[in-house]
């Protein structure tokens, strides 16, 4: 097996708000290995975004969040380096890229100003060099018309075109480790194929481990080895992806899996949803999470958190019934 | 760019030219020869009669409304009703004033306003935030003129540091200049300021919550460059509009300031010329206030366009 860049121990995020002290995610563990293309799943509020912004310490530790576990890349333990030495991890190491392009990118400032800062930031190179870079790297995201593209202001672009270049900010400096946080929701269909086929292409040729989030596990299957399930801010199942696809464990995960549309499904068939929503974080009941929207909860699971066990070799899952269901 | 700038520019003129009509109808609706009002009691007939020629007062309205036009764009408003002299002399030895004391109140208001709100906003909840909310609240519920009067207690009676009262031009020294203006530019300038610390510090933090702030974070960019660089740019077409709207705000509302601590500026002009009815100085002084609030507003949109390149096109 290859080499572990990001190690995740016991990872909790906690957020002030009005309500008072809320953790949004509660001892999340997980590792990503060099070259590895790691799924994470789950509805929305369960705690994606919080898991990968927390990586790299987005939330303002003054008076937002809180972190606490461990979050290891290579032999630094990010949760415990200070601001400075995290910003060179940052855009480096570590990229990240959102979901909504339009509103990631700044929007006075033009495209190749953005790539730029990237490099002049972490790379010791002269403006003409970054401006060759940029440009550069423009093409290799697939943007035609590199040169042209590089005055431009986001505003310019389209959606798929701004998506790309967001990709190319985030590769700038070659980093590890590429988190996408739904990079494709926002797209429509055919360019969320071509954006997709772009991660995978840099994840290949580059060997950069990528951490994608997504709720479209038709991509997962495709393009992932290894697969998270995250509800209400736990990781409630893992796996390699056949192990996810082919015999998912916990009910949350075959939840999931049965509300996918499929296409061999009969026209006016209707999908299969899980009942109810993902509660708010002050609302989390006790024992297991997912019991009040489960089929299978038992006087036990309202009780009782069940705890994240193996399943096999490769899979794991959070549940009390693992054996009867 | 220059499509941009010349579109703008040419977008004033049909606003100058309503301003102007609605200006001139103004003393239309005043009684009697104006001329002979201008004038006074002791001019012959003959003065009277050129005056009126020259006003082209037996001419149709929009003959006359030209006429004016024409006088006006070469600087000739008119005499005073109440001492009989041009009245755009009386503009011009007022203008002064006026001009320097909001220059100076706005040049306090942002060098105080603007960074604080910014410190309001990005230590959000902090002892140093509620400071600058208490600040800003104070001067918005502060009367401009009990404030000046609490400087001139303080600053004049108390410590005599400063003049009471009283005006000292250009002529006069620098340094007797400012200090003659200092007291009414604070009391001027600290409401304005009030606002727009709210208003950068308010529109800083949708910047900073914003996407690109996080993706910013997300490269490296250290915390001071996120500010300066990033949220800043995009909170200047706020802060663009609160300094345009202080100004106006100031060049219109400086007269009981100026009447306060006995400033000759346009302001005190305007209210002694409503005291006598004096119409030709009135208007002129509206119409210049008018022209003033579109030329600055007609600034404001071009430098949004130099900030934000979205207004450029759009
Ligand atoms: N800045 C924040 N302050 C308070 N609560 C937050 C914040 N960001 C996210 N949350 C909460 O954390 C939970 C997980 O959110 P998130 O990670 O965004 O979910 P998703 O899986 O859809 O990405 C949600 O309940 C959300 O309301
Ligand atoms: S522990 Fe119980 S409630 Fe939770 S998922 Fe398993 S069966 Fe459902
Ligand atoms: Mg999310």
């Amino acid at each position: 097996m290859a080499e572990s860049i990001l190690k995740v121990k016991d990872l909790c995020t906690s957020f002030n708000t009005e309500r008072g002290r809320l953790k949004a995610i509660d001892g999340v563990s997980f590792e990503v290995h060099k070259g590895e293309m790691l799924g994470i799943v789950g509805e929305s509020g369960c705690g994606k975004s919080v898991t990968s912004q927390s990586i790299l310490r987005l939330y303002d530790e003054k008076s937002l969040a809180k972190y606490t576990g461990e979050v290891r890349f290579h032999d630094s333990s990010l949760l415990d380096l200070p601001e400075k030495e995290m910003r060179h991890v940052r855009g480096e190491k570590i990229s990240m890229i959102f979901q909504d392009a339009l509103s990631s990118l700044n929007p006075v400032f033009t495209v190749g100003n953005q790539i730029m800062e990237s490099l002049l930031i972490h790379k010791s190179i002269t403006k003409k060099e970054a401006k060759e870079k940029a440009i550069q790297l423009l093409k290799d995201v697939g943007i035609p018309d590199p040169v042209r593209r590089f005055y431009q202001y986001p505003f310019e672009l389209s959606g798929g075109m701004r998506q790309r270049v967001m990709i190319a900010v985030a590769l700038a400096c070659e980093p590890e480790l590429l988190i996408a946080d739904e990079p494709t929701t926002a797209l429509d269909v055919t360019i969320q194929a071509q954006i997709m086929d772009l991660i995978v292409e840099m994840n290949k040729r580059r060997g950069m481990g990528v951490m994608l989030i997504t709720h479209d596990l038709g991509v997962v299957a495709e393009t992932c080895s290894k697969v998270i399930v995250m509800y209400l801010g736990q990781i409630v199942e893992e796996g390699l992806v056949t192990d996810i696809f082919d015999h998912p464990m916990h009910p949350y995960t075959i939840g999931l899996m049965e509300s996918v549309p499929r296409l061999d499904s009969k026209t006016g068939e209707r999908l299969h949803q899980i009942k109810g929503t993902v509660p708010l974080l002050n609302q989390i009941p006790e024992g297991c999470r997912f019991a009040p929207r489960c089929p299978h909860a038992t006087e036990l699971c309202r009780k009782k958190m069940p705890e994240f066990l193996e399943v096999s070799d490769t899979q794991k899952a959070r549940c009390h019934r693992i054996n009867e269901i | 760019m220059k499509r941009f700038i010349v579109k703008r520019m040419l977008s004033v003129i049909p606003v100058l030219f309503i301003v102007s009509i609605v200006v001139f109808m103004l003393v239309h609706l005043v009684p009697g020869d104006p001329a002979a009002a201008m004038l006074g009691d002791m001019a012959s007939p003959e003065d009277i009669a050129a005056l009126h020629a020259r006003l082209g007062l037996d001419r149709p309205l929009p003959v006359q409304y030209g006429i004016w036009l024409k006088n006006v764009l070469t600087g000739y408003f008119g005499e005073s009703v109440a001492n009989h002299q041009p009245v755009t002399g009386m503009l011009l030895s007022h203008l002064e004033p006026t001009i320097h004391l909001t220059l100076l109140a706005l040049l306090i208001a942002v060098m105080v306003a603007i960074p604080l709100g910014m410190i309001g906003a990005t230590n959000k909840g902090t002892a140093a935030d509620h400071s600058v909310t208490v600040i800003s609240l104070l001067g918005i519920s502060l009367p401009g003129f009990l404030l000046g009067l609490f400087l001139i207690l303080i600053f004049a009676v108390k410590l005599k540091l400063l003049p009471s009262s009283g005006y000292a031009g250009m002529n006069a020294g620098f340094l007797a200049h400012i200090k003659s203006i200092l007291l009414p530019a604070i009391a001027l300038g600290f409401m304005n300021a009030a606002l727009m610390m709210r208003m950068t510090r308010a529109s800083m933090l949708e910047v900073l919550n914003s996407d690109y702030i996080r993706m910013a974070r997300a490269k490296g960019v250290s915390g001071f460059s996120v500010i300066t660089r990033h949220a800043f740019k995009n909170t200047l077409v706020t802060v663009i509009t609160v300094i345009s709207q202080a100004l106006i705000q100031s060049l219109s509302g400086a007269a009981v300031i100026e009447s306060l601590f006995a400033i000759p500026g346009l302001g005190q002009l305007m209210v002694n010329s409503i005291g006598r009815r004096d119409y030709y100085v009135i208007q002129a002084i509206v119409l210049l206030i008018a022209v003033f609030n579109v030329v600055i507003n007609m600034f404001a949109d071009l430098l949004y366009g130099v900030v934000d390149p979205r207004v450029r096109v759009g």
